[in-house]
């Protein structure tokens, strides 16, 4: 197990979840401007541990991630349903 | 069993307040959640919720 | 539009095969109260509901339930692959194992295939806003269950995080609830007055 890339993608996965959970609470509190804020604060957040782990390990998106190298990196190894 | 008591209590106070009792009858109500303390990321995703007040961890026993 | 992020919403690494348990967890895949129902049933109620709210929020963990059923794909599809042929017939699953191989599909814990009966669309928003509370304390009583079945902590971990994700989906169709029944007694459109009652 790689544990660097662990490390990395565990950021990303905690602060997307956070925003997550901010997200579903504001579809039912849209006017919550506390809630707002932290949902904002948070995608920055979450923007910079994605590029972290996007520049060490590949894409996680094929429409908002850059391809590092002279190859389709999408499809490289591992997959999400792939032990890590 | 119909009862004229309550009806009139209902009545009385629709005519006063202008607004249906609440809460009504035949209906489902889940209380509104109100912002309170978050936890950070890495503890909210451990637990399956940023929210404490929705946090019930399972103690499982069959 | 739907889009894609190579991640699970929480990491499933499970280091040790079992057949028997993967015949079970394969509920909240193809069964009754699992993901794919889950996610096409709230899918489809949000076309036709009145306040943004409600749309919003059946948007959401519809598709939230989606990276849940890639989760149990996960799940099941690491409890069995490299276990030998043999094991997944003692485990009971001789017969999907004809039909499927090491392949993961949808069908429930007896091995009947997904059946979109399990869920409904009403098109009343308030009675589909109570089924997805009922849909939920099914889905979060079937994986506790399921952890009650599991005795290797790499699986009750991801099991768990799914317990909870039901819980609180509870909370916010509960909350939606409410925003619709406010707004259909404003617009006098759901509540029966009797006679001679009340002025609105």
């Amino acid at each position: 197990m790689d544990s660097e890339r662990y490390n990395l993608l565990r950021q990303v996965m905690a602060l997307d979840f956070y925003l997550v959970e901010l997200n579903l609470y504001l579809d039912t509190h849209p006017a919550d401007q506390r809630a707002i804020q932290l949902f904002n604060t948070a995608m920055a957040n979450a923007r910079i541990a994605r590029e972290a782990y996007e520049r060490q390990c590949g894409p996680l998106t094929t429409y908002n991630s850059m391809n590092n190298g002279s190859s389709w990196q999408w499809i490289n190894s591992p997959w999400p349903w792939e032990n890590m | 069993m119909f009862n004229q008591c309550d009806l009139k209590k209902d009545y009385d106070m629709m005519q006063s307040n202008d607004c249906l009792p609440m809460p009504m009858y035949a209906t489902a109500y889940v209380r509104f959640q109100k912002l309170n303390t978050l936890y950070n990321p890495i503890e909210g995703l451990e637990k399956g919720t940023i929210f404490p007040e929705l946090n019930f961890p399972y103690m499982h026993k069959a | 539009m739907f889009l894609y992020e190579k991640k699970l919403q929480y990491p499933v690494n499970i280091k040790n095969c079992n057949p028997k348990l993967a015949k079970y967890i394969i509920t909240q895949y193809g069964g009754p109260d699992g993901e794919l129902g889950a996610s096409l049933r709230y899918l489809s109620q949000r076309f036709h509901m009145p306040i943004n709210e409600a749309k919003g929020i059946l948007n959401d963990i519809g598709v939230e339930e989606l990276g849940h059923l890639e989760m149990i794909g996960t799940i099941v599809h690491q409890l069995t692959q490299g276990a030998p042929v043999e094991a997944l017939e003692e485990a009971g699953m001789g017969g999907y194992y004809a039909e499927h191989g090491y392949g993961i599909y949808p069908v429930n814990a007896s091995g009947v295939p997904y059946d979109a009966n399990s869920f409904a669309v009403k098109g009343d928003p308030v009675a589909d806003l109570v089924e997805d509370l009922a849909a939920e304390q099914k889905a979060r009583a079937t994986y506790e269950h399921l952890i009650h079945l599991s005795d290797d902590p790499d699986v009750i971990d991801p099991l768990r995080f799914l317990r909870a994700r039901e819980i609180i989906h509870f909370q916010r169709f509960g909350e939606a609830l409410g925003l619709v029944q406010d707004k259909m007694m404003q617009k006098n459109s759901y509540v029966i007055k009797p006679e001679g009652m009340c002025k609105r």
